[in-house]
């Protein structure tokens, strides 16, 4: 099934995935076509490119959401499809439909999927009319009247959140239900305070949550597969950090229930495409938290435990090929892990770093992928997201992935620009971490990762030695000692 | 004394001695080398042996040594202890002659680099820029446009931190 | 050159109880240095903290290179003067290496009498100075001083040697275009006021230096004008508004990070080239001169074998072997510089003179500098000897010593009395340096001699008029001048008084003059030598 309705497929997009998505574009045989900005400078996506048009805007991030600009840089490039990647205008429905009506093949879910998803309580409502699990909630909005009622129907522990807020602000936990009357009415004077508008949205606060996703995929045909789950619980202020797949916290049945649920979702609304189904785990059973439709960052992790290239079968989907393989024919083997590294200090509170990339040496070894989205001699900006690459290994179990990612971020050398690749270290040798024992609050609560390690005397010594005797100053002060004193050395009479 | 190194927080002063027939040793005597190995760097010192990845790029080098990758930055003696010593007092940008404010480029809580411009002055028909002497947070200062001050006044603060 | 044949038996008694002697004089220096340099009372080291201040061998260790050596002077100074309580004259001296280039580094011990002046200090300062006008050496001054002793005002003052010498050497070395730097570290009075500003470049910290010619005292004394050290004389003041200083200065360290890189960015010397291949050590153990050295000053020793010590590869390329043996002459290497060397084997004859003259225009011609090592009791006399014009000859050696246009050096290896002393360049002949063996003796003559001139003068005397003495009133008229002639010519007393640049442990001597040569070629070697007349 190698034929395709359209022979070029431009990436919008930047970084790492548009690498990716371009290295299985060229090789299905299809032409790679690129928009980029001139702040990337040389990157490993123009070296997968068969073409190129510059983008600009106001910022650098503008550039890449312009409709109008990309659509005509598709056409002077003669684009036939267009792949979004992630994040910028991937779940843009506006910018689906432009593509469809410019008669050129939108990789992704059809446009109204996109609209339906992107609509949190659009979601939620067709979620739940479904019978398929919701985190347990109260909308003010509903019945004012019978508001408070609801909320202490859902059982503690109870999150109130102001419904006009944002940013965390306002949002408070209710533990001990006899003080619900005292608690709604400071939410609502504080969310009055904020916001100007005091009214609530109550919800089950799940403590220790998981954040378990499925990866599901869909033809024009009318098949869906899922791939089985992603556990993303390992996040820093709502940013996933390490990935992994299969989660550890499933047990089988657990597993075929989520799935099938996340399959269920995507037959519903008739997905076409690759797509994950996000879910909130807790002891009592999980819930669901939102639709993504577009490929995700970790996508790498189902690849690696399916042997699948999920690049290769968005094609295939919207190239109007029907899946080539059953639910029954997907096999998950072993352990997948990956790291995302960032262009940021954990020492500085994870404080964006820039500079030049004056050595990049990925790692190599089995099991060993890395995704990287920078090339050695360039510069790191913070025009964008500071994501630099992603390191993703498979092992057969989940200890030997662990042991494999641990191996791979030791052998990693990322110089010039300061990264959070040994703390992406000191998460997975974290005790709880290797045990498997992770949640969304996990990174938050243990901050002394972060510090690193003090340096061992050796270390320091070795350290102090290498920079001193490559400085040429040190090493020019030292050199302009004659000889004969040099000799003496510290001698004294 | 060679200036001092940089790591993380920590200042480290560095006394590297010449070894007798050329070479390179510490105060106590350890020989130190520095070497090319098959593409990476052998560090010896005294007994100890490493191998790393090292990159100078001006008066940072960047090293990758057992797994970790440490940003060393070096400073001169001068340039050290001058900072260290005096604290706030060289925090300040002072005028450096009598006149008056033209433009402010900055606000109380902006987080500057050293040798950002953060203040136009005008003395004698002759408009000079003022730059933070060391990074730091803006602090208060006689920041309106208009305002005549005498020499020496101190005009901008910058304070840790940023 | 073949190297030097030994014959010295180390496994013999005579050697051992050499050995025994000389290394416990070998400890005693050791002892007495070290308390010079670091013995002070707790409540004078207290005060320097107190007032924010390092202690000299503090500043030195952050002004020198690391792992570089430094030759200290006449670490000894005045050891025997003031009841000991000034020691080392208050004043360090030496020689170091700062940004890989040798510097003469000079500064007040602000822990002895708050660094006060005193006569034996003066001078120590003066002769620094000479030292590095002779050998274009750079100057940094690292000055903390309560200024001049006044009570002493009559011994450092008014002559022409004295305090303004000091000044009279900066501005001749500024002349000449080697730079100072002085670093003001605490106060620069009255006089002392000028180093800083007679120097090319000064640092000044602030807080604890000053410099103004009448300090807050003296100002209200002489006029009721009421002033603080700061608007006086501070650094600011001096920095920004009088110009006396050139920068200012966080802290000590700061100011001596500020000097160093000043000194950095001057012009690196341009040395004058001699004679030199890679160096080798001695071939025998240095520490064998303990042994070679008598216990007995009176007693005679090869020469040759305390050369064979010294030397690179103990080899020795004698000139004249056979003529005038007295006087041994001949060319070696000491850290690869080729040197012509003169040792005493003996009281000066006139073959011994002659070939010395002789030699030492040799090496004049052949731009080789020229190592003295005295052991020498002085010229022999006598009617025969007279009348073979020793006295002429003598005189030809010391014009050839005082003509000499390359650098000499001075070891005073056991004894340097009389006429002798001249001949083998002694105090007086210039040389670059002149340091003292722990059991060297300087004088006109011998204590024994002198005290058997002076009783024997004094028995003929009595004689005449009729009277003769016993044996204890012959040993109470000698025993008082025997015991002041060793006193006054004993290393140490030579050392206390300056008339050397320091007592040196033997088996440190070779290190020692290789740093003198190396510190000496920073000066140009006159092309054309020329002497005086004569006398044949």
């Amino acid at each position: 099934m190698t034929d395709f309705p359209f022979a070029s497929v431009l990436v919008v997009n930047r970084g790492e995935i548009a690498a990716r998505v371009l290295r299985t574009v060229r090789a299905l045989g299809l032409r790679g076509l690129l928009i980029a900005h001139e702040i990337d400078g040389r990157t490993p996506a123009l070296d997968l490119t068969d073409d190129v048009r510059l983008v600009r805007g106001e910022t650098p991030v503008a550039a890449f959401l312009d409709i109008p600009q990309i659509l005509a840089a598709a056409r002077e490039m003669g684009a036939e499809a267009i792949h979004p990647g992630y994040g910028f205008l991937s779940e843009n429905a506006g910018f689906a439909r432009a593509v469809e009506d410019a008669g050129m093949t939108w990789i992704g879910p059809a446009p109204e999927t996109i609209e339906l998803m992107g609509d949190k309580v659009r979601a939620r409502a067709f979620v739940g009319e479904r019978g398929f699990p919701l985190a347990p909630s109260a909308t003010e909005d509903d019945a004012p009247v019978t508001f408070a009622e609801r909320a202490r129907a859902l059982g503690a522990p109870l999150l109130l959140k102001p419904s006009a807020g944002g940013g965390g602000k306002g949002m408070r936990i209710v533990r001990d239900m006899a003080l619900l009357d005292d608690e709604l009415a400071r939410a609502r004077s504080e969310a009055q305070r904020y916001f100007g508008d005091g009214r609530l949205f109550a919800e089950r606060y799940i403590e220790r949550p998981r954040h378990i996703e499925v990866q599901i995929l869909g033809d024009t045909h009318g098949a869906v597969v899922h791939l089985f789950e992603r556990e993303c619980s390992l996040q820093r202020r709502f940013q996933k950090v390490i990935e992994e797949a299969p989660s550890p916290a499933l047990t089988e049945t657990e597993r075929a229930e989520i799935c099938a649920v996340a399959a269920g979702i995507a037959r519903a609304c008739r997905y076409r495409g690759a797509g994950t189904v996000e879910f909130i785990r807790d002891e009592n059973g999980f819930y669901f938290l939102e639709m993504n439709t577009r490929l995700q960052v970790e996508h790498p992790v189902t690849e690696m435990i399916t042997g699948l290239d999920l690049v290769a079968e968005q094609l295939r989907v919207a190239a109007g090929h029907p899946l080539s393989f059953t639910q029954q024919d997907v096999r998950r083997d072993g352990h997948a892990i990956e790291a995302r590294i960032y262009a940021e200090d954990p020492a500085r509170d994870f404080a964006p770093t820039a500079g030049p990339v004056l050595r990049l040496r990925p790692p190599t070894g089995e099991g060993v992928r890395f995704d990287a989205g920078v090339l050695e001699g360039e510069s790191v900006n913070t025009a964008f997201d500071p994501m630099l690459a992603k390191l993703v290994v498979h092992g057969a179990d989940r200890t030997q992935a662990l042991e494999r990612a641990t191996t791979a971020l030791s052998e990693l050398v990322l110089l010039g620009v300061a990264s959070n690749i040994t703390y992406l270290r000191a998460l997975l040798e974290d005790e709880d971490v290797c045990a498997g024992r992770i949640h969304t609050g996990l990174i938050a609560e243990k901050p002394e990762l972060a510090a690193g390690k003090p340096l061992e005397p050796e270390t320091l010594a070795s350290l102090i030695a290498a920079a001193a005797l490559s400085l040429p100053q040190v090493r020019g002060a030292v050199d302009a000692i004659p000889a004969l004193h040099a000799a003496m050395g510290a001698w004294r009479n | 004394m060679q200036g001092y190194l940089i790591i993380g927080e920590e200042a480290h002063a560095l006394a590297i001695c010449p070894a007798m027939g050329g070479g390179y040793r510490l105060a106590d005597g350890a020989p130190l080398t520095l070497r090319e190995s098959g593409g990476r760097m052998r560090i010896q010192v005294g007994e100890t042996v490493r191998e790393a990845e090292i990159v100078v790029a001006g008066e940072t080098v960047w090293i990758h040594l057992e797994g970790v990758a440490y940003e060393i930055t070096w400073r001169s003696a001068v340039e050290r202890l001058a900072r260290s010593a005096d604290g706030e007092a060289d925090g300040a940008v002072h005028a450096p002659m009598p006149g008056a404010v033209v433009k402010v480029l900055v606000q109380p809580g902006d987080v500057v680099r050293a040798g950002d411009v953060v203040m136009v002055i005008e003395s004698m028909k002759l408009e000079t820029t003022l730059r933070a002497p060391r990074p730091g947070v803006v602090g208060h200062g006689r920041l309106a446009v208009g305002e005549s001050f005498e020499r020496g006044a101190m005009l901008i603060e910058i304070g840790e931190g940023g | 050159m073949q190297p030097i044949r030994s014959t010295v038996r180390t496994d013999g008694a005579e050697f051992r109880a050499n050995a025994a002697h000389n290394r416990g004089l070998s400890a005693q220096l050791a002892e007495r240095q070290r308390a010079a340099r670091d013995e002070r009372p707790d409540r004078d080291l207290d005060r320097l903290r107190r007032q924010n201040k390092l202690f000299i061998r503090e500043r030195l260790a952050l002004l020198l290179d690391p792992g570089t050596p430094f030759l200290e002077l006449s670490t000894l100074a005045a050891n025997g003067a003031y009841d000991g309580e000034v020691p080392s004259a208050g004043q360090v001296a030496g020689i170091g290496m700062v940004m890989g280039r040798e510097v003469l580094v000079r500064g007040d011990d602000a822990s002895v009498k708050g660094g006060a002046w005193y006569p034996h200090s003066v001078k120590k300062i003066v002769r620094a100075l000479d030292i590095a006008i002779e050998n274009r050496l750079p100057v940094i001054h690292l000055c903390d001083s309560a200024g001049g002793f006044l009570p002493l005002q009559a011994e450092f003052f008014p002559d022409r040697y004295h305090a303004g010498r000091i000044f009279r050497n900066q501005a001749i070395l500024s002349k000449m275009g080697v730079p100072q730097v002085a670093v003001v570290l605490g106060h620069c009075t009255a006089g002392g006021a000028y180093i800083p500003a007679l120097s090319d470049y000064s640092v000044i910290v602030r807080g604890t230096g000053a410099i103004f010619l009448g300090g807050p005292p003296l100002v209200k004394a002489a006029t009721g004008e009421v002033v603080e050290v700061e608007a006086l004389g501070g650094a600011d003041m001096h920095t920004q508004v009088s110009g006396v200083a050139d920068v200012a200065a966080a802290s000590e360290a700061h100011a001596i990070a500020i000097a160093r890189e000043t000194f950095g960015a001057l012009s690196p010397p341009a040395k004058t080239a001699i004679d030199w291949i890679s160096p080798e050590p001695p071939a025998h153990d240095p520490e064998e001169l303990y042994g070679i050295i008598p216990a007995d000053s009176r007693v005679q020793f090869d020469m040759r074998e305390c050369l064979a010590r010294m030397v690179d590869g103990s080899r020795f390329h004698e000139y004249q072997p056979a003529f005038g043996p007295t006087l041994i002459c001949g060319l070696a290497r000491i850290w690869g510089y080729k040197v012509g060397i003169l040792a005493n084997n003996g009281v000066l004859f006139s073959e011994a003179a002659l070939k010395g003259a002789h030699f030492i225009q040799l090496c004049d011609k052949d731009r080789t500098p020229l190592l003295f090592l005295q052991n020498i009791t002085g010229f022999m006399v006598g009617e025969e000897y007279e009348r073979r014009g020793i006295t002429k000859d003598g005189a030809k050696m010391i014009m050839a010593v005082a003509g000499a246009s390359v650098p000499k050096f001075t070891v005073n290896a056991n004894a340097s009395f009389g006429a002798g002393t001249y001949g083998m360049a002694g105090r007086a002949f210039d040389s670059r340096f002149l340091f003292s063996w722990p059991q060297a003796q300087v004088g006109v003559m011998g204590a024994e001699q002198a005290a058997n001139v002076l009783s024997e003068v004094k028995i003929r005397q009595l004689a005449r008029e009729g009277r003769s003495l016993s044996g204890e009133e012959i040993a109470a008229i000698r025993d008082p001048v025997l015991r002041d002639y060793r006193e006054q010519s004993s290393a140490w007393h030579a050392t206390s008084e300056l008339w050397d640049d320091g007592v040196l442990d033997p088996v440190d001597t070779r290190n020692a003059l290789g740093l003198c040569i190396s510190a000496a070629l920073n000066a140009p070697i006159a092309d054309t030598p020329h002497y005086g007349v004569f006398r044949m």
